[in-house]
């Protein structure tokens, strides 16, 4: 068992130092590598940190959105359901929102506009502190998302307008705005009164465009979505499970499909790779045949180059997984978000929460260090199939 | 003088290369040989004589296409690689023509190539390699790249290489062909030591140096795949 | 789902080993048809060769193997995020008739390529290599079961549907998840630990008798027999212990009983260590008798017998630290109490 042992670590040491002889051919291919793991493990790592972002916002978000369909499409929901749903079992308290898209033909940008009375949200006060300065409260009061405040080139103003429906003037007033740590969400949000936003929308008074409904026990969210379908056909409701779902669902097919595109990078590196451990040099096969006439085995040889490869791709995976940190976590993952958050043209501008777990190295490893091994192990065995008679002719 | 045992005994010991190719070229013809354990003999012949090749199996390099060869005691007749190499490590010793040393490794390293399958530590392997430099009279060159030393100190590396796993049978292949007479008369004593230390000595050379020594026992003549003996 | 990257990751690993193993299984082929180790042809040399790289892919294969398991229960765990009612790997795992036949099969297929390097262990070390046919026939069939391998995992990873909200429907109802746990409840918990605890200390005795009763010289083939399949037994027996009782502990839940969540990072990977030593052990204990089975010619009885000592010792390391692992809630929960 020792000598076993023994032997692999005097294997380990040949094969560092010979990398280490072919420094700067070595160090060329490992870095080429590592520039394509760092593209692989930066999608990874905005995934992950994007999903995790979210996750952490959905959990302030209402457990069930309860909407008014009509031909297959949405519209305004009359306040009279409120009672009806404030009646179910389990059902902690409805707030009635508005929540709308306002298109900027100045800037050619979407906002979202919504609005909500906090008094009436069960953890309303937590908004203030995701707001710098004050929560709307007068009429046309207002908070900004840092996209729309940069959108409206307010440059200092409080006051600006919005057109309605009927192209008339809705003076506005900006009161706050949202914390940058929050921008997955609220870039493009105007946070406003419900009277204001119904004014904004042409709604009538008595209407809004969803009720929010919160749930004392999470586990009967399921439960209690069936319960108001029956007693509101014709309505659509939505549960925090599945739009959490569907954000996993979306971020995970972007970044697979992302993946799809960086997968023919990767292959053209493997190819690279085979390329390169198939070319043996006149120098290497004389130092082959000399080891094996020395004693060395095929399987030792074979052994060695594949230490070789394992060390090579293991530093270039480590290297690009660092790389793909510091490329998503520093810097923003400037290269990749107006791929994986929406097309909007205000992207947000958020700061993402550092996630690197286990399982994701162990699937850029997969991704990457496991088809490198494969390409060089043939090649690696040609080499280690010179004869021996070689190093005595 | 000889021991009463023989350690090399080859008995008509063809090889033929490529066998089943176009390329098939026999390179010896059923030679029969026998060297007695602690002598030195010589392989004369010019270059394509077969006389690498009768070198590579009195060495376990290759297996013989026919005949018996028995080595150190061990029947080699279509053996596989892998137990020619178990064999081959730990009762032979190889000398090369230009002494086939790894230019960028150290000399203590070159030396100790042999140990590293064989799961010898680096504590174990510098006192092994340290002991035998010392004895030469090199250990002072123990970690220059083996590229930087002069042709002499090369030679003795070569030659600590080879007696490394201390096997019983030492090959050179032309060992003098790159050396100057001092030198070459120099490794000849070497292996004179050697061969009265109770080594079993094949040179295979064609320099008169060599095939001059007193020390030899026995000048075996190679030519075209056959041997004569005188 | 093919379009998430853990289902990319698994084909890719999938494609690749089938690529290895299909190599060395040419190999395999050209050596059942052409091996003669009478000739020194270049073919029968060319053969000889080849043999070093067939069973150098099939070493990468059963790392690519344990890769592939590891990753399949990691995707799992991911894919019960976007799936409506799984709550865990468990979860995704049930929702799809492939899951756990995926599973099985590639838990199989760790033990089938281990015991092929195992039969390549004890050829090579005889110069005749006398097991050169039945290892490479073996090798020919590895390559089927790692197609059906391959195959089953594609079509889970086809079968699975996320559930999005889409603008057309209304509620997507979440079906109550899967309950894994009851399939477990066969024997009262008491007597199952029984029953785990008296096998671990059945097959330690029979194992140390193994190795240092010499009188029982006329038992060996039956103490032989018993080890391997005790182990083999014991695999499945430490597997439904697991999931039905030591899990609870390790989650300090009563109610979730998931094999699969403890390899989690949660639980300090406690998991990992528990599954490797327990399929480890297994594999080397139960491994004693494939080698006895084949090693009946009398040239192989000394590689062998000096396999045998090794393996027993290393199977009973194993079985020591899994009992440890396995035990280490459980204990904790007896002396110490819930939290």
């Amino acid at each position: 068992m020792n000598f076993l042992l023994e032997k692999q670590l005097n294997l380990l040491d040949y094969a560092l130092a010979s990398l280490w002889r072919r420094k700067l051919k070595n160090l060329g291919i490992m870095s080429v590598f590592a520039g394509v793991i760092c593209l692989v493990a930066s999608f990874q790592f905005l995934t992950a940190s994007l999903t995790a972002t979210a996750q952490d916002l959905l959990a302030e978000a209402p457990e069930i959105v309860v909407q008014q369909m009509s031909a297959g499409r949405q519209e305004a929901l009359p306040l009279s359901y409120l009672s009806s749903l404030e009646e179910l079992n389990g059902v902690r308290t409805v707030a009635p929102r508005i929540w709308g898209y306002y298109f900027s033909e100045i800037s050619g940008a979407n906002y979202t506009v919504l609005a909500v009375d906090p008094s009436v949200m069960p953890k309303g006060d937590r908004l203030f502190q995701a707001v710098e300065g004050q929560l709307p409260s007068g009429p046309g009061e207002a908070v900004l998302g840092s996209g729309v405040a940069a959108d409206l080139k307010l440059a200092g103003r409080r006051s600006f307008s919005l057109f309605r429906p009927d192209l008339t003037l809705k003076p506005m007033q900006m009161v706050g705005v949202f914390k940058p740590d929050t921008d997955l969400l609220t870039a493009d949000l105007i946070y406003t009164t419900p009277d204001a936003a119904r004014d904004l929308f042409a709604i009538p008074a008595d209407h809004c465009t969803d009720l929010c409904v919160y749930v004392a026990n999470p586990r009967e969210i399921g439960t209690i979505a069936k319960k108001i379908s029956v007693i509101l056909p014709g309505t659509r409701v939505l549960t925090r499970p599945q739009i959490s779902q569907t954000y996993r669902v979306v971020f995970g097919w972007r970044s697979g499909f992302a993946s799809i595109c960086l997968l023919s990078a990767l292959a053209a590196f493997v190819i690279l790779a085979w390329d390169k451990a198939s070319g043996l040099s006149a120098e290497e096969k004389r130092e082959i045949a000399i080891l094996k006439v020395l004693g060395w085995q095929t399987g030792d040889i074979l052994l060695l180059r594949c230490w070789e490869s394992l060390i090579a791709a293991g530093l270039a995976w480590l290297l690009g997984c660092t790389a793909a940190y510091l490329h998503v976590f520093w810097l923003g993952g400037a290269l990749f978000k107006p791929v994986m958050l929406g097309w909007s043209v205000i992207h947000p501008q958020l700061r993402l929460l550092p996630v690197v777990s286990t399982a994701d190295l162990l699937l850029i490893f997969t991704m990457s260090v496991v088809p490198y091994l494969a390409a060089t192990v043939i090649p690696a065995w040609r080499a280690a199939i010179t004869p021996p008679d070689a190093a005595i002719r | 003088m000889a021991d009463s045992v023989d350690m090399i005994v080859l008995d008509s010991v063809s090889k033929i290369y490529n066998r089943g190719r176009l390329n098939e070229v026999t390179a010896l013809h059923e030679v029969s040989l026998a060297v007695a354990s602690g002598s030195m003999v010589c392989l004369r012949g010019a270059s394509g004589s077969g006389k690498s090749t009768l070198l590579s199996i009195i060495g376990c390099v290759i297996p013989p296409s026919s005949g018996r060869a028995i080595i150190a005691g061990k029947p080699l007749s279509r053996l596989p690689d892998r137990f020619l190499t178990i064999h081959r490590r730990s009762h032979i010793g190889f000398i090369f023509q230009q002494f086939n040393v790894l230019p960028e490794l150290t000399v203590l390293d070159n030396v100790t190539l042999p140990l590293l399958p064989l799961g010898v530590g680096p504590a174990e392997r510098r006192r092994r390699g340290g002991e035998l430099l010392a004895g030469l009279g090199i250990d002072h060159r123990a970690s220059f790249p083996a590229g930087q030393i002069s042709g002499g100190e090369l030679q003795r590396v070569a030659i600590a290489r080879a007696l490394i796993n201390d096997p019983p049978i030492i090959l050179a292949d032309e060992p003098t062909a790159h050396l100057d007479s001092k030198l070459s008369r120099e490794f000849m004593a070497t292996m004179a030591e050697l061969k009265r230390g109770g080594k079993t000595i094949v040179i295979a050379s064609h320099d008169s140096l060599v095939t001059d020594s007193p020390d030899l026992d026995r000048i075996i003549n190679v030519k075209d795949g056959r041997i004569d003996v005188s | 789902m093919f379009l998430s990257i853990w289902s990319l990751a698994l084909t890719f690993c999938g494609a690749i080993a089938l690529f290895l193993v299909a190599v060395a299984a040419r190999t395999g082929w050209r050596v059942l048809r052409h091996w003669d180790p009478a000739s020194d042809d270049s073919l029968q040399i060319s053969l000889e060769s080849e043999t070093w790289l067939a069973s150098t892919l099939v070493e990468y294969g059963l790392a690519l193997q344990i890769l592939s398991l590891l990753l399949f229960i990691l995707a799992a765990d991911q894919f019960s995020q976007v799936i409506a009612g799984a709550m865990c790997a468990t979860g995704s795992l049930m929702a799809d008739p492939y899951g756990m036949p995926t599973l099985y099969v590639k838990l199989a297929g760790v033990f089938l390529y281990g015991f092929w390097l195992l039969l390549h262990q004890l050829d090579i070390r005889v110069e005749t290599y006398p097991l050169v046919r039945i290892k490479f026939i073996y090798l020919l069939v590895l390559l089927p079961f790692l197609l059906a391998d391959v195959t089953l995992q594609t079509l889970f990873i086809a079968g699975l549907k996320p559930d999005i909200i889409t603008s057309c429907c209304s509620v997507v109802f979440a079906e109550a998840g899967p309950d894994s746990g009851n399939l477990m409840g066969i024997l009262p918990n008491e007597l199952m630990l029984a029953v785990y605890y008296l096998a671990i200390l059945g097959l330690a005795m029979v194992g140390i008798l193994l190795l240092y009763g010499g009188w029982v010289e006329r038992f060996r083939t039956l103490l032989i027999s018993v080890y391997t399949l005790g182990w083999f037994g014991f695999f499945f027996l430490a597997l439904t212990v697991i999931t039905a009782i030591i899990s609870c502990y390790i989650y300090a839940m009563p109610n979730h009983r998931c094999p699969f969540c403890i390899i989690k990072p949660e639980y300090h990977y406690i998991g990992l260590g528990i599954y490797a030593t327990l399929i480890g052990g297994a594999f080397f204990g139960s491994s004693i008798g494939v080698a006895a089975l084949i090693g009946r010619r009398p040239d192989l009885t000394r590689p062998v017998a000096r396999y045998r000592r090794v393996a027993i010792k290393i199977s009973l390391s194993l079985l020591a630290v899994f009992t440890i692992l396995s035990s280490y809630h459980y204990l904790r929960y007896l002396f110490v109490g819930g939290e």
